[in-house]
Protein backbone atom coordinates (compact mmCIF):
# COMPACT_ATOMS: atom_id res chain seq x y z
CA UNK A 1 0.00 0.00 0.00
CA UNK A 2 1.47 3.60 -0.91
CA UNK A 3 0.26 5.72 1.81
CA UNK A 4 1.00 9.62 2.90
CA UNK A 5 0.12 8.13 6.63
CA UNK A 6 2.28 5.43 6.80
CA UNK A 7 1.73 4.38 10.20
CA UNK A 8 -1.46 5.17 9.87
CA UNK A 9 -1.89 2.62 6.91
CA UNK A 10 0.51 -0.12 8.98
CA UNK A 11 -2.30 0.61 12.07
CA UNK A 12 -4.84 -0.66 9.90
CA UNK A 13 -3.27 -3.45 8.82
CA UNK A 14 -1.55 -3.29 5.77
CA UNK A 15 1.67 -5.08 6.07
CA UNK A 16 3.92 -3.64 3.09
CA UNK A 17 3.31 0.38 3.27
CA UNK A 18 5.31 2.22 0.79
CA UNK A 19 5.29 5.97 2.44
CA UNK A 20 3.95 8.17 -0.14
CA UNK A 21 4.63 11.89 -0.37
CA UNK A 22 1.52 13.96 0.69
CA UNK A 23 -1.99 12.85 1.98
CA UNK A 24 -3.56 14.95 -1.33
CA UNK A 25 -1.00 13.18 -4.03
CA UNK A 26 0.78 10.30 -2.52
CA UNK A 27 2.10 9.24 -5.57
CA UNK A 28 3.11 11.88 -7.18
CA UNK A 29 4.27 15.85 -6.47
CA UNK A 30 2.99 19.23 -8.34
CA UNK A 31 5.64 21.38 -6.77
CA UNK A 32 8.07 19.16 -9.02
CA UNK A 33 8.87 19.86 -13.03
CA UNK A 34 7.84 16.75 -14.81
CA UNK A 35 11.31 15.16 -15.11
CA UNK A 36 11.31 15.37 -11.30
CA UNK A 37 8.22 14.30 -10.82
CA UNK A 38 8.24 11.42 -13.09
CA UNK A 39 11.58 9.63 -11.40
CA UNK A 40 9.75 10.34 -7.98
CA UNK A 41 7.30 7.84 -9.39
CA UNK A 42 9.38 5.28 -11.00
CA UNK A 43 11.15 5.42 -6.94
CA UNK A 44 7.27 4.77 -5.53
CA UNK A 45 6.89 1.96 -8.15
CA UNK A 46 10.59 0.06 -7.65
CA UNK A 47 10.17 0.43 -3.81
CA UNK A 48 6.49 -1.07 -4.19
CA UNK A 49 8.19 -3.70 -6.20
CA UNK A 50 10.55 -4.08 -3.83
CA UNK A 51 8.36 -4.28 -0.76
CA UNK A 52 6.18 -7.40 -2.62
CA UNK A 53 9.84 -9.24 -3.10
CA UNK A 54 10.44 -8.60 0.88
CA UNK A 55 10.07 -11.81 2.95
CA UNK A 56 8.55 -10.02 6.19
CA UNK A 57 8.32 -11.23 9.73
CA UNK A 58 5.98 -7.96 10.47
CA UNK A 59 4.41 -5.19 8.96
CA UNK A 60 6.95 -2.83 7.78
CA UNK A 61 7.17 1.08 6.09
CA UNK A 62 9.45 1.16 3.46
CA UNK A 63 10.82 4.32 1.89
CA UNK A 64 11.44 5.41 -1.70
CA UNK A 65 14.92 6.26 -2.63
CA UNK A 66 14.35 10.32 -3.75
CA UNK B 1 0.99 30.41 34.78
CA UNK B 2 -0.61 33.10 36.16
CA UNK B 3 -0.71 37.27 35.78
CA UNK B 4 -3.79 38.06 34.03
CA UNK B 5 -7.12 39.21 36.12
CA UNK B 6 -10.78 39.16 34.04
CA UNK B 7 -13.30 40.08 36.22
CA UNK B 8 -16.43 38.28 33.80
CA UNK B 9 -19.70 40.29 33.90
CA UNK B 10 -22.58 37.99 33.47
CA UNK B 11 -25.74 39.79 32.00
CA UNK B 12 -28.91 37.05 31.88
CA UNK B 13 -30.98 37.86 28.88
CA UNK B 14 -34.77 36.41 29.23
CA UNK B 15 -36.93 37.68 26.63
CA UNK B 16 -35.55 39.16 23.51
CA UNK B 17 -37.50 41.32 20.80
CA UNK B 18 -37.35 43.25 18.08
CA UNK B 19 -38.38 47.56 18.87
CA UNK B 20 -37.38 50.74 18.61
CA UNK B 21 -34.01 51.29 20.21
CA UNK B 22 -31.19 48.61 21.11
CA UNK B 23 -31.20 48.23 24.98
CA UNK B 24 -31.04 46.08 27.71
CA UNK B 25 -33.56 46.63 30.41
CA UNK B 26 -33.42 43.85 33.06
CA UNK B 27 -33.73 40.68 31.80
CA UNK B 28 -35.29 42.22 28.37
CA UNK B 29 -33.44 42.58 25.59
CA UNK B 30 -34.73 45.44 22.68
CA UNK B 31 -33.01 44.91 19.12
CA UNK B 32 -33.43 47.58 16.51
CA UNK B 33 -33.84 45.58 13.73
CA UNK B 34 -32.73 48.50 10.88
CA UNK B 35 -29.84 49.19 13.34
CA UNK B 36 -28.46 46.03 13.24
CA UNK B 37 -29.29 44.89 9.36
CA UNK B 38 -27.45 48.25 8.40
CA UNK B 39 -24.09 47.13 11.04
CA UNK B 40 -24.53 43.69 9.48
CA UNK B 41 -24.19 44.20 5.86
CA UNK B 42 -21.83 46.91 5.70
CA UNK B 43 -19.72 45.11 4.23
CA UNK B 44 -19.44 44.75 0.13
CA UNK B 45 -19.34 41.48 0.26
CA UNK B 46 -23.63 41.59 1.23
CA UNK B 47 -25.78 42.51 -0.73
CA UNK B 48 -28.58 42.80 2.02
CA UNK B 49 -29.19 40.64 5.02
CA UNK B 50 -32.46 39.30 6.82
CA UNK B 51 -32.61 39.63 10.40
CA UNK B 52 -34.72 37.09 12.45
CA UNK B 53 -35.14 35.81 15.92
CA UNK B 54 -35.53 32.27 16.98
CA UNK B 55 -36.87 31.67 20.59
CA UNK B 56 -35.51 28.67 22.77
CA UNK B 57 -37.37 25.84 22.17
CA UNK B 58 -38.58 26.87 18.82
CA UNK B 59 -39.23 24.10 16.53
CA UNK B 60 -36.81 25.94 13.79
CA UNK B 61 -35.01 24.65 11.44
CA UNK B 62 -31.83 27.29 10.39
CA UNK B 63 -29.57 26.37 7.50
CA UNK B 64 -26.41 26.87 5.96
CA UNK B 65 -25.30 28.16 9.62
CA UNK B 66 -21.50 29.74 8.99
CA UNK B 67 -20.90 30.96 12.77
CA UNK B 68 -22.70 31.41 16.27
CA UNK B 69 -21.22 34.25 18.38
CA UNK B 70 -22.20 35.06 21.96
CA UNK B 71 -22.51 38.96 22.51
CA UNK B 72 -19.31 40.00 24.55
CA UNK B 73 -17.45 43.75 24.62
CA UNK B 74 -14.44 44.68 26.73
CA UNK B 75 -15.25 47.16 29.68
CA UNK B 76 -12.79 47.88 31.16
CA UNK B 77 -8.72 47.07 31.43
CA UNK B 78 -6.56 46.63 27.71
CA UNK B 79 -7.71 45.89 24.37
CA UNK B 80 -11.12 44.78 22.78
CA UNK B 81 -12.77 41.82 22.08
CA UNK B 82 -12.02 39.94 18.66
CA UNK B 83 -8.41 41.29 18.61
CA UNK B 84 -6.60 41.80 15.55
CA UNK B 85 -10.09 41.17 13.58
CA UNK B 86 -12.60 44.06 15.19
CA UNK B 87 -10.29 45.65 17.72
CA UNK B 88 -6.65 45.99 17.68
CA UNK B 89 -3.63 43.50 17.94
CA UNK B 90 -3.38 44.35 21.93
CA UNK B 91 -3.10 41.33 24.43
CA UNK B 92 -6.64 40.56 26.08
CA UNK B 93 -7.98 38.12 29.02
CA UNK B 94 -7.31 41.11 31.84
CA UNK B 95 -9.46 43.60 32.98
CA UNK B 96 -13.62 43.38 32.33
CA UNK B 97 -15.60 41.92 29.90
CA UNK B 98 -19.70 42.07 30.02
CA UNK B 99 -21.44 39.39 28.11
CA UNK B 100 -24.85 38.50 27.31
CA UNK B 101 -26.03 35.14 28.09
CA UNK B 102 -29.13 33.55 27.12
CA UNK B 103 -28.68 35.34 23.61
CA UNK B 104 -26.16 34.17 20.41
CA UNK B 105 -25.78 35.76 16.86
CA UNK B 106 -26.05 32.86 14.55
CA UNK B 107 -24.14 33.97 11.10
CA UNK B 108 -26.10 32.03 7.67
CA UNK B 109 -26.59 32.13 4.06
CA UNK B 110 -25.80 30.27 0.71
CA UNK B 111 -22.63 31.29 -0.10
CA UNK B 112 -21.87 31.55 -4.32
CA UNK B 113 -20.08 28.59 -5.20
CA UNK B 114 -17.77 29.68 -7.49
CA UNK B 115 -16.73 26.67 -9.15
CA UNK B 116 -14.60 25.50 -5.94
CA UNK B 117 -13.78 21.75 -5.48
CA UNK B 118 -12.55 19.03 -3.08
CA UNK B 119 -12.96 20.24 0.56
CA UNK B 120 -12.63 23.81 0.48
CA UNK B 121 -16.59 24.17 -0.89
CA UNK B 122 -18.89 25.94 0.76
CA UNK B 123 -20.68 22.89 2.85
CA UNK B 124 -24.24 23.89 3.45
CA UNK B 125 -26.09 22.19 6.80
CA UNK B 126 -29.00 23.11 8.69
CA UNK B 127 -29.37 23.03 12.91
CA UNK B 128 -32.56 22.35 15.08
CA UNK B 129 -33.57 24.36 17.51
CA UNK B 130 -36.56 21.46 18.84
CA UNK B 131 -36.62 18.02 18.26
CA UNK B 132 -33.75 15.41 18.74
CA UNK B 133 -31.34 17.68 16.89
CA UNK B 134 -31.79 20.37 19.64
CA UNK B 135 -30.12 17.73 21.90
CA UNK B 136 -27.24 17.98 19.93
CA UNK B 137 -25.35 21.42 19.86
CA UNK B 138 -25.63 23.99 23.12
CA UNK B 139 -27.77 26.62 21.14
CA UNK B 140 -31.36 25.63 21.52
CA UNK B 141 -32.31 27.04 25.20
CA UNK B 142 -30.64 30.62 23.72
CA UNK B 143 -32.59 33.25 21.92
CA UNK B 144 -30.83 33.23 18.33
CA UNK B 145 -30.57 36.48 16.49
CA UNK B 146 -29.89 34.90 12.78
CA UNK B 147 -28.47 36.91 10.35
CA UNK B 148 -29.19 35.07 6.80
CA UNK B 149 -26.82 37.11 3.94
CA UNK B 150 -27.42 37.38 0.76
CA UNK B 151 -24.12 37.80 -1.00
CA UNK B 152 -22.80 40.46 -3.58
CA UNK B 153 -21.15 39.04 -7.13
CA UNK B 154 -17.38 40.02 -7.76
CA UNK B 155 -16.02 38.77 -4.45
CA UNK B 156 -14.09 35.89 -3.72
CA UNK B 157 -14.07 33.01 -1.12
CA UNK B 158 -11.75 34.22 0.89
CA UNK B 159 -13.57 37.67 1.13
CA UNK B 160 -17.04 36.17 1.97
CA UNK B 161 -15.39 34.18 4.79
CA UNK B 162 -13.81 37.20 6.22
CA UNK B 163 -17.14 39.68 5.92
CA UNK B 164 -19.19 36.73 7.62
CA UNK B 165 -16.78 36.61 10.65
CA UNK B 166 -16.60 40.29 10.99
CA UNK B 167 -20.06 40.78 10.64
CA UNK B 168 -21.15 38.28 13.65
CA UNK B 169 -18.64 39.65 15.41
CA UNK B 170 -19.61 43.49 15.16
CA UNK B 171 -23.29 42.45 15.77
CA UNK B 172 -22.06 40.28 19.25
CA UNK B 173 -20.04 43.37 20.08
CA UNK B 174 -22.65 45.89 19.22
CA UNK B 175 -25.47 43.89 21.18
CA UNK B 176 -23.27 43.19 24.16
CA UNK B 177 -23.03 47.06 24.56
CA UNK B 178 -26.22 47.12 25.82
CA UNK B 179 -25.13 46.02 28.88
CA UNK B 180 -22.99 49.18 29.91
CA UNK B 181 -25.58 50.63 32.31
CA UNK B 182 -27.26 47.87 33.27
CA UNK B 183 -26.62 45.68 36.73
CA UNK B 184 -24.58 41.86 36.18
CA UNK B 185 -26.38 39.23 36.86
CA UNK B 186 -23.38 37.59 38.27
CA UNK B 187 -19.76 38.56 38.46
CA UNK B 188 -16.96 36.09 38.45
CA UNK B 189 -12.87 36.95 38.81
CA UNK B 190 -10.93 34.69 36.37
CA UNK B 191 -7.45 34.37 37.08
CA UNK B 192 -4.76 31.11 37.11
CA UNK B 193 -3.64 32.34 40.24
CA UNK B 194 -0.80 29.96 42.62
CA UNK B 195 -1.93 26.71 44.06
CA UNK B 196 -0.72 24.51 46.67
CA UNK B 197 2.56 22.64 45.11
CA UNK B 198 0.65 19.32 45.59
CA UNK B 199 -1.77 19.56 43.07
CA UNK B 200 -1.41 18.19 39.70
CA UNK B 201 -0.81 20.29 36.84
CA UNK B 202 -2.97 19.86 33.83
CA UNK B 203 -2.66 21.54 30.24
CA UNK B 204 -5.62 21.43 27.93
CA UNK B 205 -4.14 20.50 24.24
CA UNK B 206 -7.27 22.46 21.90
CA UNK B 207 -6.93 21.42 18.21
CA UNK B 208 -9.01 23.57 15.80
CA UNK B 209 -9.75 23.28 12.23
CA UNK B 210 -7.48 25.97 10.26
CA UNK B 211 -6.79 24.03 6.56
CA UNK B 212 -8.00 26.66 3.95
CA UNK B 213 -10.91 28.46 2.94
CA UNK B 214 -14.68 27.59 5.16
CA UNK B 215 -12.34 25.49 7.12
CA UNK B 216 -10.57 28.19 9.03
CA UNK B 217 -9.93 29.18 12.61
CA UNK B 218 -7.67 32.70 13.59
CA UNK B 219 -5.93 33.68 16.51
CA UNK B 220 -6.10 37.42 17.63
CA UNK B 221 -6.68 37.36 14.14
CA UNK B 222 -4.27 35.58 12.45
CA UNK B 223 -5.43 32.51 9.81
CA UNK B 224 -4.04 29.15 11.94
CA UNK B 225 -3.40 27.57 8.53
CA UNK B 226 0.45 27.07 9.56
CA UNK B 227 0.08 27.03 13.04
CA UNK B 228 2.48 25.30 15.04
CA UNK B 229 1.29 24.39 18.79
CA UNK B 230 1.20 27.76 20.56
CA UNK B 231 0.04 28.51 24.41
CA UNK B 232 -2.71 30.52 24.88
CA UNK B 233 -4.32 31.74 28.87
CA UNK B 234 -8.21 30.93 28.69
CA UNK B 235 -8.95 34.45 29.53
CA UNK B 236 -7.77 35.14 26.33
CA UNK B 237 -10.14 32.50 24.53
CA UNK B 238 -12.92 34.50 26.94
CA UNK B 239 -12.04 37.54 25.09
CA UNK B 240 -12.60 36.16 21.66
CA UNK B 241 -8.67 35.97 20.61
CA UNK B 242 -9.61 32.49 18.89
CA UNK B 243 -12.69 32.82 16.12
CA UNK B 244 -14.09 30.72 13.52
CA UNK B 245 -16.62 30.90 10.92
CA UNK B 246 -17.18 29.43 7.64
CA UNK B 247 -18.82 26.61 5.58
CA UNK B 248 -17.45 23.78 6.27
CA UNK B 249 -16.78 20.33 8.67
CA UNK B 250 -19.91 21.44 10.26
CA UNK B 251 -20.44 17.86 12.56
CA UNK B 252 -16.99 18.80 14.46
CA UNK B 253 -17.17 22.16 13.72
CA UNK B 254 -16.36 24.56 17.00
CA UNK B 255 -17.92 28.05 16.33
CA UNK B 256 -16.72 30.96 18.04
CA UNK B 257 -19.17 30.10 20.64
CA UNK B 258 -17.16 27.06 21.97
CA UNK B 259 -13.93 28.89 21.55
CA UNK B 260 -15.44 31.39 24.01
CA UNK B 261 -17.55 29.27 25.96
CA UNK B 262 -15.47 25.90 26.13
CA UNK B 263 -16.66 23.45 28.14
CA UNK B 264 -13.40 22.04 29.34
CA UNK B 265 -11.65 25.25 29.36
CA UNK B 266 -14.81 25.97 32.00
CA UNK B 267 -14.28 22.63 33.81
CA UNK B 268 -10.67 23.12 34.34
CA UNK B 269 -11.18 26.95 35.65
CA UNK B 270 -13.55 25.56 37.93
CA UNK B 271 -11.53 23.39 39.52
CA UNK B 272 -8.27 25.19 39.70
CA UNK B 273 -6.94 25.81 42.99
CA UNK B 274 -8.76 22.55 44.77
CA UNK B 275 -8.49 18.92 42.16
CA UNK B 276 -5.70 20.83 39.93
CA UNK B 277 -3.44 23.68 39.12
CA UNK B 278 -4.47 24.59 35.10
CA UNK B 279 -1.47 25.37 33.54
CA UNK B 280 -2.94 26.63 30.14
CA UNK B 281 -4.07 26.30 26.71
CA UNK B 282 -2.41 24.72 23.63
CA UNK B 283 -4.07 25.88 20.57
CA UNK B 284 -2.94 23.80 17.57
CA UNK B 285 -4.66 22.71 14.31
CA UNK B 286 -4.44 19.19 12.49
CA UNK B 287 -5.01 17.61 9.65
CA UNK B 288 -1.71 18.41 8.20
CA UNK B 289 -0.84 17.02 4.68
CA UNK B 290 2.84 15.37 5.70
CA UNK B 291 3.33 13.22 8.17
CA UNK B 292 6.61 14.89 9.42
CA UNK B 293 4.07 17.78 9.78
CA UNK B 294 2.21 15.72 12.62
CA UNK B 295 4.74 14.63 14.08
CA UNK B 296 6.06 18.03 14.60
CA UNK B 297 2.93 18.35 15.75
CA UNK B 298 2.76 16.06 18.56
CA UNK B 299 6.22 17.04 19.31
CA UNK B 300 5.92 20.74 20.31
CA UNK B 301 2.52 19.83 22.11
CA UNK B 302 4.03 17.35 24.44
CA UNK B 303 7.41 19.77 25.10
CA UNK B 304 4.96 22.50 25.60
CA UNK B 305 2.94 20.49 28.59
CA UNK B 306 6.23 18.83 29.97
CA UNK B 307 7.89 22.92 29.92
CA UNK B 308 4.75 23.86 31.37
CA UNK B 309 5.93 20.79 34.24
CA UNK B 310 2.59 19.32 33.12
CA UNK B 311 1.24 15.98 34.97
CA UNK B 312 -1.98 15.65 32.78
CA UNK B 313 -3.46 16.44 29.25
CA UNK B 314 -6.54 16.90 28.34
CA UNK B 315 -6.98 16.26 24.13
CA UNK B 316 -10.15 17.41 22.04
CA UNK B 317 -10.17 17.35 18.60
CA UNK B 318 -11.41 20.42 15.58
CA UNK B 319 -12.85 18.72 12.54
CA UNK B 320 -12.64 14.99 11.72
CA UNK B 321 -11.12 12.62 9.70
CA UNK B 322 -6.78 12.22 9.91
CA UNK B 323 -6.99 15.04 12.47
CA UNK B 324 -6.60 13.06 15.06
CA UNK B 325 -3.15 11.34 14.23
CA UNK B 326 -1.45 14.76 15.11
CA UNK B 327 -3.74 14.36 18.72
CA UNK B 328 -2.49 10.64 18.76
CA UNK B 329 1.05 11.49 18.33
CA UNK B 330 0.75 13.99 21.04
CA UNK B 331 -0.60 11.53 23.62
CA UNK B 332 1.98 9.35 22.46
CA UNK B 333 4.62 11.74 23.14
CA UNK B 334 3.18 13.40 26.51
CA UNK B 335 3.02 9.31 27.64
CA UNK B 336 6.16 8.83 26.86
CA UNK B 337 7.22 12.04 29.07
CA UNK B 338 5.08 10.63 31.98
CA UNK B 339 2.45 13.15 31.42
CA UNK B 340 -1.06 11.50 31.75
CA UNK B 341 -3.63 12.13 29.01
CA UNK B 342 -7.43 11.85 28.13
CA UNK B 343 -9.20 12.32 24.70
CA UNK B 344 -12.25 13.02 24.01
CA UNK B 345 -13.46 12.27 20.78
CA UNK B 346 -16.27 11.72 18.33
CA UNK B 347 -16.71 8.51 16.75
CA UNK B 348 -15.96 7.60 13.20
CA UNK B 349 -17.80 4.15 13.31
CA UNK B 350 -19.63 3.33 10.46
CA UNK B 351 -23.66 3.68 10.46
CA UNK B 352 -24.42 0.99 12.89
CA UNK B 353 -21.71 2.19 15.35
CA UNK B 354 -19.60 -1.59 14.63
CA UNK B 355 -16.48 -0.58 12.69
CA UNK B 356 -12.94 0.84 14.34
CA UNK B 357 -13.85 3.86 15.64
CA UNK B 358 -11.13 6.00 14.98
CA UNK B 359 -8.58 6.36 12.05
CA UNK B 360 -5.70 6.43 13.69
CA UNK B 361 -4.71 5.22 17.51
CA UNK B 362 -1.52 4.69 19.59
CA UNK B 363 -1.09 2.24 22.65
CA UNK B 364 -0.83 4.87 24.99
CA UNK B 365 -3.63 6.39 24.47
CA UNK B 366 -6.06 4.14 27.08
CA UNK B 367 -8.42 7.15 28.36
CA UNK B 368 -11.01 8.06 25.62
CA UNK B 369 -14.04 9.82 26.20
CA UNK B 370 -16.67 9.14 23.29
CA UNK B 371 -19.28 11.86 22.35
CA UNK B 372 -21.09 9.79 19.73
CA UNK B 373 -21.17 8.47 16.29
CA UNK B 374 -19.92 11.04 13.44
CA UNK B 375 -21.29 8.24 11.15
CA UNK B 376 -24.88 7.56 12.27
CA UNK B 377 -27.63 8.50 10.31
CA UNK B 378 -29.79 11.43 11.82
CA UNK B 379 -33.41 11.60 11.24
CA UNK B 380 -35.34 15.02 12.08
CA UNK B 381 -38.95 15.78 12.02
CA UNK B 382 -40.32 18.57 10.20
CA UNK B 383 -40.03 21.93 12.10
CA UNK B 384 -42.75 24.74 11.91
CA UNK B 385 -40.10 27.36 10.51
CA UNK B 386 -37.21 27.38 8.11
CA UNK B 387 -35.23 30.33 8.72
CA UNK B 388 -34.29 30.61 5.44
CA UNK B 389 -34.44 28.87 1.89
CA UNK B 390 -36.44 25.33 1.85
CA UNK B 391 -33.67 23.58 0.60
CA UNK B 392 -29.63 23.31 0.97
CA UNK B 393 -27.86 22.08 -1.67
CA UNK B 394 -26.25 18.58 -1.60
CA UNK B 395 -23.34 17.58 -3.15
CA UNK B 396 -21.80 21.27 -3.20
CA UNK B 397 -18.42 19.95 -5.24
CA UNK B 398 -20.94 19.74 -8.11
CA UNK B 399 -22.29 22.94 -7.65
CA UNK B 400 -25.36 21.91 -5.32
CA UNK B 401 -28.18 19.31 -5.69
CA UNK B 402 -31.34 20.52 -4.18
CA UNK B 403 -31.88 19.00 -0.78
CA UNK B 404 -35.28 19.99 0.69
CA UNK B 405 -35.54 20.60 3.95
CA UNK B 406 -39.30 21.93 4.64
CA UNK B 407 -39.96 18.56 5.71
CA UNK B 408 -38.97 15.36 8.16
CA UNK B 409 -35.23 14.76 7.05
CA UNK B 410 -32.86 11.94 6.91
CA UNK B 411 -28.68 12.82 7.31
CA UNK B 412 -26.87 10.01 6.26
CA UNK B 413 -23.85 11.41 7.31
CA UNK B 414 -24.21 13.84 10.11
CA UNK B 415 -21.53 16.06 8.91
CA UNK B 416 -24.15 18.55 7.28
CA UNK B 417 -25.54 18.71 10.47
CA UNK B 418 -24.32 21.81 12.97
CA UNK B 419 -22.21 20.99 16.28
CA UNK B 420 -23.94 17.18 15.75
CA UNK B 421 -20.43 15.42 16.96
CA UNK B 422 -20.09 17.28 19.86
CA UNK B 423 -16.50 18.46 19.32
CA UNK B 424 -15.77 19.53 23.05
CA UNK B 425 -18.10 17.91 24.77
CA UNK B 426 -20.84 20.31 25.10
CA UNK B 427 -23.55 18.45 24.16
CA UNK B 428 -25.18 15.26 26.31
CA UNK B 429 -24.37 12.49 23.60
CA UNK B 430 -22.12 9.63 23.84
CA UNK B 431 -21.78 6.06 23.29
CA UNK B 432 -22.44 2.44 25.08
CA UNK B 433 -20.35 -0.58 24.27
CA UNK B 434 -22.60 -3.61 23.28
Amino acid sequence: MISALGPVASDLGANRVVRGVKIPHPCGDPTLDPAGDHALRVGLVKASLDALASKLDAARIFEAAR
Amino acid sequence: MSGKRLELRTFDVERVAFGERTALDGRTLTIDRDEIGVLAASDPAFAGVDVQLVRPGEAARIPQITDVVEPRVKSGGPGGVFPGLLSPVEPVGSGRTDRLRGVAVVTSGEVPWLGAKGLFVAHDSVLDTAGPGADLHPYAGLHLLVLRFRFAEGVDHEGYERAILLAGEKVARALALTAREAPPTSVETRELGRVDASLPRVVYAYQVQSQGVFLRSRLYGRILDELMPVLVHPNELADGALTSGGLGGHGAKLHTWMHQNNAVVEGLIAGHGSRWEFAGVVVHRGHYYLYEDKQRVGLRIAESAALLGAQGAVFTLGGAGNNVTEVMLAIQECERRGIKTVLITWEHAGPDGSDYPLPFAVPEAVAIVSTGNLDEPLSLPAMDRVVGDSAIRARPEIGGVPFPIDRAIVLERRTFYAGAANPAGFGRTGSVES
